[in-house]
């Protein structure tokens, strides 16, 4: 007797399953990995979601939650398990997996406990998708993502971390709230390390092509009546408010995470600030733009790297312990931590930014 | 004249216009957050505000929500003890209440819970007296009930999420048995949502084309297919992710998002609610007004003809 679907369904063709063209994976099924996915499938960034981690009965359930969710979505296949060969073929992975920040806790704190999780999930991914893109957002962001660019072996253009794309959107979110204006309307960003060591560029804050510091030549410093460098460091500690209020942060996190995915997937060119490679170098006006050049193109999303060596020296001094790997391949190219590449000024934080270097007024947090 | 003067120069006063579809989510456990997020993601209301008894973790909710205020277009997020907050909403999402442990069966839940609604439904109704009241605490329809009782609304204004949920994870199970998206597959489950819910197998179909004549089995003990396990699967479904994680979020928070998508733009869509409706006697046909058209003002029942194997 053929069963319902057999009467129902003739097929035409039959063909092998398709592969998924746009696949995400979230490694690590805590409240930021979570976060990441809602963002992600309620935003229909993805045709196959997996996710991964080593408690086998949350992820179960977390798989389920959302499967059951299915019919308001429109990612059709959402998988999960604790070994890596769900992820195969995975245009993107995102890695939240590792040790969270406690109440009053740094992030650097973290590393060493980050840096052996990573090295059991990174070569896993890699195996099963040797040409994804991998996001990490664990912390110390910066300096896992590092980490994991050794780890991994991938040209640098497929390594990023989350970086300072979420301090900047809370930057932008707390000044327009002075301003009384939508978050999207202010632009200002917020580079250098993801942390208490972050550099809020005022020089480069507008709104509508008005630059504010034209209007305030104080702002930032010490010496400003409005005391702007305040929102900044309302910025830098809102990650730790938060983790005292509910013991976590995961929404912001989430949001970032998907529009960053968003770009790279609908390969929207646009630019956002984030961990990744740069060659350490003196801080010229247009240093970058000859780093851009040498990318590969296709996978690229943004233009503009920005990576603040006091702070690079900082993260790295605490990581340069742990370095190099043995036995792994690297390419050949910045020696990274290496401090003689790190030329810098003395007492204070450079920015490096194609064209407008020479304009730049950073502070020293 | 400060930064802010200098930058922006008003063309007239500002008044304050007030928002237009603002909705409010009481409770902000996994399940409130998760409808928080579901409706922010889908760009539904101009403006959210969360209520909760526990001060710190509301606070931290909502200070992590607005710092995503740049990736939504939701631009007032709001929270306190106080229900003031919630003044002028259009849709009130109560959330609040105790929650399933592990076995635990959700009409256990009762009596605790309508201790917690005598103290929560006077306040929103107070800020809100124009409002829809959409339950979702459990027992869902005892507590709808309970809701309508204590707020004095009319019967078109407090609805619960129903059984939205079951026919949902219904549909994806058909879709996963068939191999098509759930949007395709349709079927109903009505009833009390939990686990004397009935699932309507006259009514199952794929474009049309109903799924019991090809099968006249469907649903019943003889049939080789065992349709009865999806619904089974579907009642069962809730206790196992209790099982695996605790709780359950992400499925109920899409939930509540799409009926308060139905509400707030009047898409006059069919869902399976839980409302207050009048059954007729019962005799061989059984009709029972079960399924809900919406209108913003006007709740219509549509009758839907049940032949039951059993009860």
């Amino acid at each position: 007797m053929s069963s319902v679907l057999q009467k129902l369904i003739t097929p035409l063709a039959s063909s092998p399953a398709e592969p998924p063209r746009n696949k995400v994976t979230v490694v690590g099924v805590g409240q930021v990995g979570m976060a990441c996915a809602i963002s992600i499938l309620l935003r229909d960034l993805c045709d196959e979601l997996a996710l991964v981690d080593v408690m086998e009965d949350r992820l179960k359930g977390e798989m389920m939650d959302l499967q059951h969710g299915s019919l308001f979505l429109k990612t059709s296949k959402i998988v999960a398990d604790k070994d890596y060969v769900v992820t195969a073929n995975s245009r993107l992975v995102v890695v939240t997996a590792g040790v969270r920040q406690q109440e009053g806790e740094s992030r650097l704190n973290l590393v060493q406990r980050n840096v052996n999780v990573f090295k059991v999930i990174i070569p896993q991914i890699v195996k099963y998708s040797p040409n994804c893109t991998l996001i990490v957002v664990s912390n110390p962001v910066d300096v896992l993502t590092y980490v994991t660019w050794k780890l991994s072996g991938l040209p640098k253009h497929r390594v990023i971390g989350s970086g300072t794309n979420l301090d900047s959107a809370r930057f932008r979110y707390l000044m327009s709230e002075r301003l009384g204006i939508h978050a999207s309307s202010f632009n200002g960003w917020v580079l250098g390390e993801h942390g208490d060591t972050s550099v809020p560029v005022w020089s480069g804050a507008n709104v509508a092509g008005v630059n504010f510091q034209s209007l305030n030549p104080d702002i930032g410093t010490d010496g400003d009546k409005e005391q702007w460098a305040a929102t900044h460091k309302a910025v830098v500690d809102s990650a730790y408010e938060v983790i005292k209020l509910k013991g976590y942060t995961n929404w912001a996190i989430g949001l970032s995470v998907a529009d960053l995915i968003e770009s790279i997937v609908k390969n929207m060119s646009r630019v956002h600030p984030v961990s990744t490679m740069v060659k350490a170098a003196v801080v010229v006006a247009d240093s970058l733009e000859s780093e851009v050049g040498e990318m590969p193109d296709k996978e690229r999303m943004w233009r503009k790297w920005l990576w603040n060596h006091n702070l690079v020296a900082t993260s790295w001094d605490c990581g340069k312990g742990l370095l190099p790997f043995p036995g792994l391949h690297h390419h050949p190219g910045p020696q990274v931590g290496a401090e003689h590449q790190l030329h810098h000024q003395e007492g204070s934080a450079e920015v490096v930014l194609p064209e407008a270097a020479r304009n730049l007024t950073c502070q020293r947090r | 004249m400060s930064t802010k003067e200098k930058l922006i120069s008003h063309v007239m006063k500002e008044e304050p216009v007030g928002s237009a579809n603002k909705v409010t989510v009481v409770g902000v456990g996994m399940v409130g957050m998760a409808c928080a997020i579901s409706v922010l993601l889908k760009d539904l209301c101009d403006e959210l505000a969360l209520v909760d008894v526990m001060e710190d973790k509301l606070k931290g909710e909502i200070m992590d929500l607005q710092h995503g205020s740049l990736f939504l277009k939701t631009h007032k997020i709001v929270a306190d003890k106080d229900y003031s907050v919630t003044a002028n909403s259009k849709v009130v999402v109560v959330t609040a209440g105790a929650r399933q442990q592990e076995g635990e069966s959700r009409l256990n839940l009762v009596q605790r819970n309508v201790n917690i609604f005598k103290f929560i439904i006077p306040n929103i109704v107070k800020h809100s007296p124009n409002c829809i009241i959409l339950v979702v605490s459990n027992p869902v329809d005892i507590l709808t009930y309970v809701a309508w009782k204590l707020s004095g609304f009319p019967r078109h204004r407090v609805i619960g999420s129903g059984t939205n949920l079951d026919s949902a994870r219904f549909r994806h199970l058909m879709g996963e048995k068939l191999n098509i998206h759930p949007s395709s597959c349709h079927g109903w489950i009505i009833g009390e949502h939990g686990d004397s819910s009935v699932p309507v197998w006259s009514g199952v179909n794929v474009a049309g084309v109903s799924l019991q004549g090809l099968n006249p089995q469907m649903g019943a003990e003889g049939d080789s297919e065992n349709w009865k396990a999806v619904h089974k699967e579907v009642v069962d479904g809730a206790y196992e992710v209790i099982r695996l994680k605790g709780y359950t979020s992400w499925a109920i928070g899409m939930s509540v998002a799409d009926l308060v998508e139905s509400i707030l733009k009047n898409l006059h869509k069919v869902h399976p609610v839980s409302t207050l409706v009048q059954v007729r006697t019962f005799n061989t046909t059984c009709k029972k007004f079960l399924s809900d058209t919406f209108h913003q003002r006007l709740v219509a029942c549509l009758p839907s003809t049940l032949t039951f194997a059993r009860a």
